[in-house]
């Protein structure tokens, strides 16, 4: 018997076409002049650029029998669709780099895009960036300090536009095919916002980078601030206007934090080379302006952006455990008296009464590094890569699926359910299991919030490449035989999750990061 | 030599030339357009478009979780319906059925954003027709037709997130938008219910009287339609005189159908449809329909029954105790048709969902005119003319010949039992429970799985207003519904 999807309809088809199309029309003028010990680049632009997305669909049903796919063999032609959308660029650019006598360094750009996705009077923005370099190691006062190869400070700012949102993000539509009982129907699809513009991205970095030791020693100290203005959010509006979301302009945040790298080179011998490379970042987040007071991440409604704020801070439910007597779960709210808020906290077993408070710290980590370890012995190899990460907070929402406490009758649980309450008096934070639970235990809430602290070693990899004189008798040019471990061991303060999570914090439903062990063999002729 | 530069020349003005007609500068290079949208400027601009919108509000209505949804939620919130939480059931109505939707239930979420999306339509017709290119009487029929609609919603919109008219009119209900709301507009706040059965009813009459009498597709709103939705409206008001006139004039024109139509007229409209919604083999409706929930053979989600106490509710000579038969397959011979309990209630046939997924929802038939005249009549007291009313749908039923002997409150009870046997399926048991102040007690069933008993007025009666409005809406912030 004939069976699977479309079955029913005797066979369900579909053929589809999808052309992109770019188009980008450049002309650059550079210009490089050199004198004494000035060195000049100069560059100017025009850009204009097309994208297009041309897109044909159609699906019928009923095949007269088996292997027949065309669509004309179907007696009943369905669903048709097809569209055509483009995005237009025009830019203007220019570059100057000047040096003098290597040593000191300049460098300026100015640019104005315009871009069809946004408003009529908003389309062109202006970014500029200057950057600039000394290269103190050259002076000469330093010429003679033999244990430094170079020191070198360097400061840029930039800004650069993103209009990475829908095509027709500004405009106020009504979309066709909305048809009803025969007849063609339009109806309001999305708002217009004329005042959609560039959100603005700024770089500041400013770093000294420096080698000692005839390279012995190595690294680079740097600041950085990655501001943004105006940042193009899927704003959530009241549904009373007909939609939940208007793209806009909302806020304005810096990440900012300092990096340190460092190098080192121990060993080095004729059979013996160790490099050891280090690095670490923090991070943090800040928001400086809104243009309304408050907004929870349609996207994720765990996080909620206000001013002076983070939008990586938890904004949750908190948990209060499990209340003795009877084993239902508890959770934090504020007390109401008479419709005034007490200032006091009580606790409640109705988890959507519960307040949500954003106390419970960042999804983002505030330290995040590697740590970077290269041997070579005679012909061996071997290098340790670790990466680490500290601070974060991160949401176990699968652990929390298993741990409904019976709610989903024939689901998945976690073995954790065994220590949920079972008498009056016993104490433990995994609430009463009962046979279509309706308590909501596993709600969202702080119960499932972790440190996501950890380390990881990334990659262990050992090589072991054959004497050059060896091969030639085979004829080969190469050959290394190799080792490699992938996500080998991991530490974590929280057992579960991948503690690599998105940025989010969240447990997504992608595949985790795998053990993966490979044993290969590279071979050149 | 010479030849060569003069060539070069001419490229470079050649090429020049094609970065001019190229590029920016043009002033329009910037401006797109898409092909599958239209410009909302342009939607009032001609009368073809005009139509089309209208068109587009009544499909925003077809939602699969919108209308559908909200039928099926007031069967499964009262007594007589229940759900199977199976596996294929896939969860669906559970939180309904056990009144433990939070504010974060997708299902009451789109009730409530589908509601503003056809206010926010039916706005837009408000705001734009007065200056639309079009003759004085088409600018009228619209009008009527978008306030229709717009009426329509505010009267689900009422009833599921604010305490009962006959609770308190004085508390807190929907906001009223009159006009279109933009995103940098104040967000407006709850109005008393009161004020929202007032502005109900101003849309209503103006429509009443302005759409012409042209417009009796059954698929669209129509004079009949329209003092249908007044009577019910005035029903839950206790307009009881009101409530009866509306009814009579609604049902004029749509005569009850036959006994045999109890058993197939409910896919395909009978002579006493009023209002319903059209669904046609190319709309994709798929599995998520009322006749899908209430299919008995598995073709759909088949997880809705009825308690044995409504279907003892039934005399063996009524007619509609047919829509219980069930036969051994859906291919199997009519003769084998069969009352079937799975020991959670008993399964349901009244509608068809196996000859094809595309089947018209009815929203408004005139029976419930008949007994929205008999409930009104007999709480003024005119019993006679109740009696009348009510034999007209138990004389098609089978069950009387001659006018109840009841009188005073039992008269009341038959008739809203009446309602019950005749209307469940179609979206009115909950709110008739709450119109009339009965709460909802399943205490000693033996079929439901979940036992609750709310008085009139209760909290967990109110539908939260969905987090997602709260949080985007600061007026309404501290507006919830309580006990959520």
């Amino acid at each position: 018997m004939e069976h699977g999807d479309g079955f029913s309809v005797k066979g369900r088809g579909y053929r589809y076409s999808k052309e992109d199309v770019t188009v980008t029309f450049q002309n650059t003028l550079t210009y490089n002049k050199s004198f004494n010990l000035h060195s000049f680049n100069v560059l100017l632009g025009q850009e204009a650029y097309r994208t297009k997305q041309d897109y044909t669909y159609a699906q019928a049903t009923g095949f007269p029998f088996p292997g027949t796919s065309e669509l004309i063999a179907a007696s009943t032609p369905n669903t048709t669709q097809s569209y055509y959308t483009q995005k237009r660029l025009s830019s203007y650019f220019s570059r100057l780099e000047y040096n003098y006598d290597t040593k000191y360094y300049l460098s300026a750009s100015l640019r104005r895009d315009g871009s069809s996705v946004f408003g009529a009077d908003h389309k062109y923005g202006t970014f500029y960036s200057v950057g600039g370099a000394w290269r103190i190691g050259r002076e000469d006062f330093l010429k003679n300090v033999t244990w430094l190869d170079e020191l070198k400070l360097r400061g840029s700012y930039g800004t650069s536009g993103n209009d990475r949102i829908e095509r027709y993000a500004s405009q106020g539509l009504y979309s066709l095919g909305k048809n009803y009982d025969g007849q063609s129907g339009i109806n309001y699809f999305q708002l217009p916002n004329p005042d959609l513009r560039w959100e603005e991205n700024s770089t500041l970095d400013l770093g000294l980078e420096f080698a000692l030791f005839k390279g012995k020693l190595s690294g680079e100290v740097s600041y950085y601030k990655r501001g943004s203005k105006g940042i193009l959010f899927s704003q959530p509006v009241s549904q009373l206007t007909g939609f939940r979301n208007l793209t806009t302009n909302l806020a304005s945040m810096d990440n900012y934090g300092v990096e340190v790298l460092l190098n080192a080179n121990p060993v080095k011998t004729k059979d013996f080379d160790w490099n050891i490379s280090f690095n670490i970042t923090s991070n943090k987040n800040k928001i400086n302006k809104m243009t309304q007071a408050e907004v929870i991440d349609a996207d994720d409604a765990t996080k909620r952006w206000t001013v002076g704020g983070s939008r990586y801070d938890w904004y949750l439910r908190e948990y209060a455990g499990v209340d003795q007597a009877d084993g239902r779960p508890m959770w934090y709210m504020d007390e109401v008296v008479n419709g005034q808020a007490t200032g006091n906290r009580i606790t409640t077993k109705t988890w959507s009464t519960a307040t949500r408070y954003n106390n419970f710290g960042s999804a983002l980590p505030k330290f995040t590094g590697g740590f970077n370890n290269n041997f070579k012995y005679q012909q061996f190899d071997l290098s340790v890569y670790t990466y680490f990460s500290t601070g974060g907070k991160i949401y176990d929402t699968l652990y929390g699926n298993l741990m409904h406490g019976g709610a989903n009758v024939g689901k998945q649980l976690s073995v954790d359910n065994f220590n949920s309450w079972q008498k009056p008096g016993d104490v433990t934070d995994v609430p009463r299991f009962v046979i279509a639970n309706t308590d909501l235990g596993n709600n969202q809430s702080t119960r499932f919030l972790y440190d996501g602290s950890f380390m990881r070693v990334k990659n262990i990899t050992l090589g072991y490449t054959l004497k050059k004189n060896w091969l030639e008798t085979i004829h080969l040019s190469t050959l290394r035989l190799y080792l490699t471990a992938e996500n080998p061991f991991t530490l974590a303060k929280h057992k579960g999750m991948d503690p690599e999570s998105a940025l989010t914090g969240l447990t997504n439903n992608d595949i985790p990061n795998v053990k993966t062990f490979t044993l290969g063999l590279n071979v050149g002729f | 030599m010479k030849n060569i530069k003069i060539y070069k020349t001419t490229f470079y003005i050649g090429s020049l030339l094609l970065l001019v007609n190229l590029t920016g500068c043009k002033k329009d290079f910037l401006e797109v357009s898409p092909t599958q949208q239209i410009n909302s400027k342009e939607t009032f601009s001609s009368l073809a478009k005009i139509q089309a919108a209208m068109t587009g509000i009544y499909d925003l209505t077809t939602f699969s979780g919108y209308t559908n949804n909200m039928i099926l939620s007031a069967d499964v919130k009262g007594n007589d319906v229940l759900i199977v939480s199976g596996a294929s059931n896939y969860n669906r109505f559970v939180a309904q059925y056990q009144f433990i939707e939070t504010s974060s239930n997708s299902d009451v979420g789109a009730w409530w954003e589908y509601s503003g999306k056809v206010i926010a339509n039916a706005n837009q017709f408000v705001a734009n027709i007065p200056t639309a290119p079009i003759t004085d009487a088409q600018k009228t029929e619209f009008l009527a037709e978008a306030r229709a609609l717009r009426a329509y919603t505010y009267f689900w919109l009422i009833r599921w997130f604010a305490q009962p008219y006959s609770v308190n009119p004085d508390a807190l209900g929907v906001p009223i938008v009159k006009a279109p709301l933009g995103p940098n507009d104040p967000t407006p706040g709850r109005d008393k219910v009161k004020d929202v059965y007032a502005f109900i009813i101003d849309d209503l009459k103006y429509a009443e009287i302005n759409l012409p009498a042209k417009n009796t597709n059954v698929y669209r709103m129509s004079t009949a339609a329209i003092q249908g939705i007044l009577a019910r409206v005035y029903l839950n008001m206790g307009n009881w005189a009101e409530a009866s006139r509306y009814a009579k004039l609604a049902r004029a024109g749509k005569s009850l159908s036959s006994a045999a139509a109890l058993l197939t007229g409910f896919n395909t409209p009978t002579t006493e449809w009023i209002y319903g919604i059209s669904v046609r083999t190319d709309d994709n409706q798929g599995f998520l329909a009322v006749s899908s929930f209430y299919d008995p053979y598995n073709s759909g989600y088949s997880s809705f029954r009825v308690t044995d106490d409504f279907f003892n509710s039934f005399a063996a000579n009524d007619e509609r105790k047919k829509q219980f038969l069930v036969k051994s397959s859906i291919t199997a011979d009519p003769s084998t048709g069969a009352y079937r309990r799975r020991g959670e209630g008993y399964l349901i046939n009244k509608f068809d969902f196996t000859t094809t997924t595309a089947n018209n929802q009815v929203l408004m038939r005139s029976a419930e005119m008949y007994l929205i005249e008999a409930e009104a009549e007999a709480r003024l007291g005119n019993e006679p003319a109740a009696k009348q009313a009510l034999l007209a749908i138990q004389q098609r039923a089978g069950v009387a010949t001659a006018v109840s002997a009841n009188t005073g409150n039992a008269l009341i009870e038959e008739i809203l039992l009446e309602r019950n046997k005749e209307l469940y399926g179609e979206g009115h048991k909950f709110f008739d429970l709450l119109r009339t102040n009965k709460g909802v007690n399943r205490t000693g069933s033996t079929v439901h799985w979940k036992i609750v008993n709310f008085p009139s007025g209760d909290n967990r009666l109110v539908s939260p207003i969905p987090q997602s409005e709260l949080d985007a809406n600061p007026v309404l912030k501290p507006q919830q519904n309580p006990g959520y």
